[in-house]
Parts: C-alpha cells; sequence; structure tokens
C-alpha cells in the first residue's frame, strides 16, 4: 500500500464527513419509524393477504371443493378442532360401489331391464336410464313393495317397447291387463329371499348397457326367475 | 452490547461512515437509502448481541444488503447516462470527494466494494473477506490493485497523490 496514504486518507475522510442536517433529520424519523413498526412485525398487507388465503381455503374445504388429498387433509387437520367439513370421498353416492363402474346394479322388481324379465312381462320399457330409477331403485329394493312406485317411474323413460307389451308398470300386481306383473319383486331372490335387501341393488342404472350381467352369481338378480319363464 | 443500545446512538457513531459508504458504492440516492439502512437496524437491534466490533459489522452488513438491493432496482430500469458529466464543476462543501467518488465509479463493482468496506467503512481485512466471501489474499489482491487504479485516475500515471 505504500505510495497510497494519501488516497487511503482521503477514502477514509469520506467515511467521516458530517451527514448534512437534512439528510440527518430524515435518518432520524427513519429511525422512529423502525421502533414504531417493531421488530420483525409482518406488514399489514402481508397480514391481509394471509387472511384472505385461510379465508379462500377454509371457504374451499367447507365447500368440499378442494382436490382429494387437500381436502382430506383438511377434513383431518379440522376435525381436529371441532370443525367439520366433508371429506375426500364426501359428496358421492355411498351406495354406488366404485368399483362396479361396469357392473350393473340390480333392478328394482318392478323396473325392465334387459334380460331379465320376460319381453312380454315387460312394461314395455327397457329402462335404459336411470338415474333418477336407480335412487329410488336402491330403496325400494331394501323395502320390496315399494318398489313398484319407483319401477313405474322408470317406466315412463322407456324409449324401446319391447314386443308390443303393454307399458304397464309390470310390478305393479294390481293391474291384470299388464300381462303378467312383474312378479321378480316378490320372488326376487329365490336362492335367499333375505338378502334382496343387499346394498347391491345400487347399480341397477347401468344394467341396461350389458345385458348379460343379470347372470352374475354374486349379484342375485329379482327379476331373474321371471326371465326364465317368460323368454 | 444488547438491546439497550439505541439506534439513534448507533446512527451518531456510524451514520457517517455509512452514508459515505454508500456514496463510495455509487449508488443512486445514497441518502434515502441510509434512512431505509437505519430503518432495519432499528427493526433488528433487539436481536442483535455482540461487542463494538461485531456491531460495525452487522451494521455495514445491512449497508451492504441494501446497496445490493439497490443495485438490482438499478438494473431493472433502464440505465440514464448523465452526458459529459466529468466536465461539469461542483461547487460546494463536498468538491474534493466527488473526484474521488467518480474515479471510484471507474472500478469495477468488486474492486469498488472492498475499497469502500476496507477504507471508508473501516473495516479490517478479515472482515471484509466475511462479508464478501472471499480469502484475505483475494481482498488484498484487489485492494491493491484498486488503489492503483484510483491513484493512475486521480494524479496520473506516476500515481503521485496530491
Amino acid at each position: 500500500m505504500t505510495g497510497h496514504e494519501e488516497l487511503t486518507r482521503r477514502l477514509r475522510s469520506l467515511g467521516t464527513q458530517p451527514v448534512p442536517p437534512a439528510v440527518e433529520q430524515a435518518c432520524l424519523d427513519q429511525i422512529e419509524r423502525g421502533r414504531r413498526r417493531g421488530p420483525g412485525r409482518p406488514s399489514k398487507l402481508a397480514v391481509a393477504a394471509m387472511v384472505a388465503v385461510v379465508i379462500a381455503t377454509s371457504g374451499l374445504a367447507a365447500a368440499g371443493a378442494l382436490p382429494g388429498p387437500a381436502q382430506r387433509a383438511a377434513h383431518r387437520a379440522l376435525g381436529v378442532v371441532g370443525i367439520d367439513v366433508p371429506d375426500e370421498t364426501d359428496g358421492r353416492d355411498p351406495f354406488v360401489d366404485p368399483t362396479a363402474g361396469a357392473t350393473s346394479s340390480v333392478p328394482s322388481p318392478g323396473s325392465t331391464s334387459k334380460g331379465t324379465a320376460p319381453s312380454g312381462q315387460r312394461d314395455g320399457s327397457d329402462s335404459t336410464s336411470s338415474t333418477t330409477s336407480t335412487t329410488s331403485t336402491t330403496t325400494t329394493a331394501a323395502t320390496g313393495s315399494t318398489t313398484t312406485s319407483a319401477a313405474a317411474g322408470s317406466a315412463t323413460t322407456s324409449t324401446r317397447p319391447v314386443n308390443g307389451a303393454v307399458p304397464a308398470t309390470p310390478a305393479v300386481p294390481a293391474n291384470p291387463g299388464a300381462g303378467t306383473p312383474a312378479t321378480p319383486a316378490t320372488p326376487a331372490n329365490p336362492v335367499d329371499p333375505t338378502t334382496p335387501a343387499v346394498t347391491r341393488p345400487v347399480s341397477s342404472g347401468t344394467q341396461p348397457t350389458h345385458p348379460t350381467h343379470p347372470t352374475k352369481p354374486t349379484h342375485p338378480q329379482p327379476g331373474k326367475p321371471a326371465s326364465g319363464g317368460g323368454a | 452490547m444488547h438491546a439497550d443500545v439505541d439506534a439513534g446512538e448507533i446512527y451518531r457513531t456510524h451514520g457517517a461512515a455509512v452514508r459515505g459508504y454508500l456514496r463510495g458504492q455509487g449508488v443512486d440516492d445514497p441518502d434515502d437509502l441510509l434512512g431505509e439502512v437505519f430503518f432495519q437496524v432499528t427493526r433488528s437491534l433487539p436481536q442483535f448481541e455482540g461487542d463494538e466490533d461485531d456491531l460495525r459489522r452487522w451494521l455495514f452488513t445491512i449497508a451492504r444488503n441494501r446497496v445490493i438491493d439497490a443495485q438490482r432496482r438499478r438494473s431493472r430500469r433502464p440505465r440514464t447516462v448523465a452526458l459529459g458529466s466529468h466536465d461539469v464543476e461542483v461547487a460546494g462543501p463536498e468538491e474534493p470527494h466527488e473526484e474521488l467518488l467518480a474515479a471510484m465509479a471507474a472500478l469495477t463493482d468488486e474492486q469498488r466494494e472492498v475499497v469502500a468496506l476496507r477504507f471508508i467503512a473501516d473495516l479490517p481485512l478479515e472482515d471484509v473477506a466475511h462479508l464478501t466471501g472471499r480469502t484475505v489474499g483475494a481482498i488484498k489482491s484487489m485492494q491493491h490493485r484498486a488503489l492503483d487504479q484510483l491513484a493512475h485516475r486521480l494524479d496520473g500515471p506516476d500515481g503521485a497523490d496530491a
């Protein structure tokens, strides 16, 4: 550094030069501002943003609109503090077997599904449908006689009359003109009469697309016995 | 030294050095940045622990970070160049330093930082090395080259100081 003494002295003097009063006052104001703000306190904007995020996330969680894993996490986390929000699986039809996408559900005794009831006994509708009938079928299968009304309801949606059968509700035994009543309701399950109420019946809506499914041994079909005689 | 140290007292002791350091670094508005530095010092002071030397290192670490922030902000803005600025005669008490600051502006960023920390902030070599993440040898070498260049610019090729 020899030869630079004067230069370093000038440099050091730069660091000792008095601060102009206006600059000093502005700096002291900043110090006072820092004292009022406090140590490390988050700004109002940050607090507002955090509150907004919490509210939005809670709202989505309450509505069950979060993505699956997030919804489940919210369900568990909020459940700890006693707040009940839907779980990931909530909102789905609890009776629908998620693994039975292609499998048909057991139709209600009155609802005519392909291949189950004899064509002559059908209500004239291959009930292709059935979201509406699905729900009703579910309950009806369990309740037995109430099925008929549900089946009748689905009959109105029929699109393909079969064999000129009278479009009457086959499940209603009180209608003699409709041909053989869709008795399947009663003989629902010849093998085990106690099982029709099993939750399986649920997926009846998909059955029409798979006429062969009713033969599945695992899903007792109420219409089976009738088909044997009518077909 | 702990939180009982007042930020105003720190300013009275080190304010001039911090302002000189900011000016030596060539930031756009050193006086405004000085306020930012002491605002941050005031807020962070409760967490500080150390002696007088630690305080000085801590203070210039904050100042250095503010300089880096300012340089980043400046790099995002379009640059304006003052035409013929070297020919402008600046009157007033800071005139001698204007020449020095203009010479410092011609250094590389690394050289300017070393000179400002080493001589204006008056930090020892070890602290400058620690702050900049370089070895003491590298700081010595950089300092030597920087002083040579400054002398050349200020006093001519022979390097004779005024």
